[in-house]
């Protein structure tokens, strides 16, 4: 019998860990049955993860960062929550400045004073061999945020996640945001790091009540020799909206999962995904949208951009059920090909079990369109600056999708300088 | 419609002739149940094979011995005890019924349907002494057969059983036999290499353009070959053949699982277009029997200029797990999958294909049309790959299904794996219904309900049935109607 990875760690953390214990055993169980998800795995069959298994990383040691490390991420008039080497870092937050109606909490603070928040937590992992770094996630789980807007509050500021790991290690994170009834809210992370090779474990639940609408931009851009394993889950009530743009250009290895539950009728939700690969980055974007009740739009748009050897995978599934008469589900992915050894795989997957629906998806893989360039350059633009244009243009589209103007221009110089960063020769 | 009544009479007629049959004692000649190294020894030795060919079964059987039935398929179904199966009958199957009397009349309902000639009807539903009948009759298919053959034979055309061409052609089945698909492909693949019977081989010579629609139907030895079918097919340089395999008739086969396996070869500037309309036995409405078809097909492009061209309609079958695919080699090739598969009542479908860009300017098209009925579930499963030194590779798919009822399924699960920047890859999908519009317009305009499904149904697959060849089409598009049925209303 071979050991299980991170059994000894688990044995080991669990006094030090916060709260929640018995839900950590369980948790840790199910992850035991299955153990790391192997490139056997369907959905796992890119990401190669031997390297975090085999490694048996300890948790980050504690850190810190300056005020003047953080200023180019911030977001102006966020609510944000600083969290370094996968702790809160009290005071470069300001959590406390949260308007009426909205708590922000250390997730490390509600666990450790015995606050139950197993009804949310156990909602996030299934038993499937695919659900086992989510059961991890929950044994190991260190902090986060755990956020709550009341019925019917909207909340103007954006609210901010930093994550940054300034050593090697792993960092188990778990952020739980709840939308009550016709509430509305703007939450933003994003992922930054060091050179050292370490591991962000992180799991976002968000549940969405009824008429409520949640806004996600997720910028992941942890350090190049970084494992990133990011899995949100979407529980959507009658009428919510979820609405997510996500954009990876860290990591060695970096898969973000996202599984969406359409779970009341009349609910929407709009997944978008830029992946910008350079090295031999591997970047995976997995969506599983289960439409279970009728009447449910969807729609996502994913795009990668690839240089040098990298690759970039999507597999993206909807899944309608017979019940979800008149679902509108579209899927689409693109990707450009900027070098002869880059790679991208693709796999939009329609399940379809009801007969009165709209499905559509598509896919394309290819390189910059010849006659684009070829038009720009004879209007005077330089080859170097007539691809930029494209490609800039190529991923713009998606972060449109942003609502917030201060996170569409963060983004945007973020994928600025992926393409001034590289040569395009 | 006129031919149904005229079908009818000439039924009642026929059927007065041959109330008093001849029975004629047929020796039956069949292994015990099971698998093992005996049973391989005995069909390679009832078949005087060589010892290479016997060899060669027996690495496939231990082969097959490690491997694992696979699971990925989105199809259900009981486990097959794999011992309890005869790998060896010949001739198969001699106790049919004696007359057309005696068959199914919902069987002959659909003969009717189709618009099959009586005497063909007698050879399909296996009445006994029928091909005797077709000699001398009306239906003269053994010397349509022959008189085909000999032309085939004067431009050097090798067109017969399988087990023929291991006699007379060795030095072409040693060459190609499991070039294509592997000994160890796949779980049925190494099953079938272990075990096959008998099936059929093409050879078509360089340059030479084969003058007519090669078809099994035409060859009278190789009906009922049974489950474990084997065919080879090589284009030399320059030359054309297009091959038909299968019957738009039902088949009342009882064998309940067909694990064979096609492979085709093509040369410098060769092409083949191989069409299939399989129609084996789907069950009843509650899925019970039926027939499940696990085939493996595969097509290698191996020359520059080369092409193969698949055309497929799937309307039988209780289970259908098949990929006919291309690999495109040669510079310049070009790999076609034009699809249509029917699901209805209990039946399953996961059917695709694999392109796999390995040459320069290597082109593919996938048009695939699924539709899915009554609980029927269907699945569209396919990879295009293209790998690094595939310069200026171009796809397109287009894979639509169709959903007839609220209790079926569709699927679409298409693989897109390159690693060359200069490919232009496409792939689009739809998911749709028959509108109460679109069936209200028709039954408007006077068509019954049947009618009008059959109608939109073949409007549906129409890019997939202009490539099926002329005399296949007509009877195909008949058989799309009749599968579906009784599925709307």
């Amino acid at each position: 019998m071979t050991v299980v990875p991170y059994a000894e760690q688990f044995e080991r953390l669990k006094p030090a860990l916060p709260g929640a214990a018995g839900l950590r055993e369980q948790a840790f169980a199910r992850y035991a049955a299955h153990g790391f998800p192997g490139m056997k795995r369907e959905a796992w069959r890119h990401t190669k993860l031997t390297p975090i298994s085999a490694a048996a990383l300890e948790p980050s040691a504690a850190s810190d960062v300056s005020p003047g490390d953080i200023a180019a991420h911030l977001i102006p008039d966020a609510l944000t929550l600083v969290f370094v080497n996968g702790r809160m870092d009290r005071a470069l937050s300001n959590i406390e400045q949260a308007p009426r109606g909205v708590t922000i909490e250390s997730l490390a603070d509600v666990l450790a004073r015995g606050d139950d928040l197993s009804p949310w937590l156990v909602q996030a992992a299934g038993d499937s061999p695919d659900d086992a770094l989510v059961s991890l996630n929950t044994a190991l789980m260190n902090d986060g945020a755990v956020i709550r807007v009341a019925d019917g509050v909207h909340v103007e500021a954006p609210i901010h996640l930093l994550f940054f790991a300034k050593q090697g290690g792993m960092n188990q994170m778990r952020n739980v945001i709840v939308a009550g009834k016709g509430a509305s809210v703007t939450v933003a992370e994003g992922f930054f790091g060091g050179k050292d090779a370490y591991w962000t474990n992180v799991v976002n639940q968000f549940f969405v009540a009824e008429g409520a609408s949640i806004e996600h931009a997720r910028q992941q851009n942890e350090g190049l020799s970084a494992y990133h394993i990011g899995a949100n889950r979407v529980r959507l009530a009658q009428g919510a909206r979820f609405n997510s743009v996500a954009v990876m250009l860290g990591g060695a290895v970096a898969r973000n999962e996202t599984r969406v539950l359409v779970a009341g009728e009349r609910a929407e939700c709009h997944l978008a995904g830029v992946s910008l690969g350079r090295g031999k980055q591997l970047h995976d974007s997995v969506t599983v949208l289960d439409h279970a009740v009728p009447n449910g739009v969807s729609d996502q748009v994913f795009k990668a951009v690839l240089d040098d050897q990298s690759h970039a995978v999507y597999q993206g599934k909807v899944i309608v059920r017979q019940d979800a008469q008149k679902t509108d589900a579209r899927q689409a992915n693109h990707n450009i090909l900027l070098a002869r050894s880059a790679e991208a795989s693709s796999k939009p997957e329609l399940e379809i079990f009801a007969d009165d629906v709209k499905c559509a998806h598509g896919a394309t893989v290819g390189e910059l369109d010849k006659n684009m360039l070829f038009y720009m350059q004879a209007r005077g633009l330089d080859p170097k600056t007539a691809r930029a244009l494209l490609v800039e243009g190529f991923v713009l589209e998606v972060l449109e999708r942003i609502a917030s103007p201060e996170i569409r221009d963060m983004f945007r110089t973020d994928i600025g300088g992926w393409l001034h960063g590289r040569a395009l020769s | 419609m006129a031919a149904t009544t005229e079908t009818q009479q000439a039924l009642k007629d026929i059927g007065g002739d041959y109330k008093h049959g001849f029975v004629t004692d047929i020796e039956m000649d069949v292994a015990p149940k099971g698998l093992d190294e005996a049973v391989i020894r005995m069909i390679s030795a009832k078949k005087l094979e060589p010892e290479w060919l016997l060899d060669w079964r027996l690495e496939a059987f231990r082969k097959w011995g490690k491997e694992e039935e696979p699971e990925w398929a989105k199809v259900h179904y009981p486990a097959i005890d794999f011992q309890d199966i005869h790998y060896y009958a010949a001739p198969k199957k001699k106790d049919g019924p004696k007359s057309l009397d005696e068959v199914d009349p919902e069987l002959l309902e659909t003969y009717a349907k189709l618009g099959i000639p009586l005497r063909e009807q007698e050879v399909l539903a296996g009445v006994m002494g029928s091909p005797n009948i077709a000699v001398d009759a009306v239906f003269d298919s053994v010397s349509v057969a022959t008189t085909y053959k000999k032309k085939l034979e004067e431009m050097g055309i090798i067109f017969g059983s399988f087990s023929e061409a291991v006699k007379t052609h060795p030095e072409l089945i040693r060459k190609y036999l499991g070039s294509v698909v592997p000994v160890s492909d796949n779980f049925y693949a190494t099953l079938n290499s272990a075990v096959f019977t008998d099936g059929t081989f093409v050879y078509v010579p360089k340059g030479v353009r084969c003058p007519m629609e090669l078809s099994t139907y035409f060859r009278i030895n190789t009906k009922e070959t049974g489950q474990f079918e084997r065919t080879l097919i090589i284009a030399d340089e320059g030359s054309y053949v297009s091959y038909l395999e299968g019957c738009t008739a039902p088949m009342r086969d009882e064998n309940q699982l067909h694990a064979a396996v096609v492979e085709l070869i093509a040369l410098d500037n060769a092409e083949i277009k191989y069409s299939t309309v399989q129609n084996w036995y789907p069950g009843d409405k509650n899925g019970k029997g039926g027939i499940y078809n696990f085939v493996t097909k595969r097509g290698a492009c191996r020359g520059v200029n080369s092409k193969i061209s698949w055309t497929q309609v799937e309307t039988g079958s209780a289970i259908t797990w098949k990929y006919p695919s291309c690999i495109l080699q040669g510079d310049n090739s070009q790999g076609e999958f034009y699809s249509v598969a029917i699901t209805n009542n209990m039946q399953q479908a996961d059917t695709g294909t694999k392109m796999i860009h390995i040459g320069k300017n290597t082109r593919s098209r996938i048009i695939s049309k699924g539709i899915s009925a009554g609980r029927g579930q269907n699945t569209y499963r396919g990879l295009v790959r293209v790998m690094a030194g595939a310069e200026n590779a171009r796809n397109y798919t287009q894979c639509d299904s169709l959903l007839m009822g609220d209790k079926c399924g569709a699927h679409t699960v298409p693989y897109i794996e390159v690693k060359n920047p200069s490919a232009q890859i496409e792939h689009e999908a739809t998911t749709s219904k028959i509108s109460e519009d679109q069936l209200f317009y028709c039954l408007q305009r006077g068509l019954t309900q049947e009618e009008a499904v059959a109608m939109i149904v073949n409007g549906f697959c129409k890019e997939v049935m202009q490539n099926l060849p002329m005399e296949f089409a007509v009877e195909a598009q008949k058989l799309l109607g009749i599968s579906l049925e009784g599925s709307v209303g």
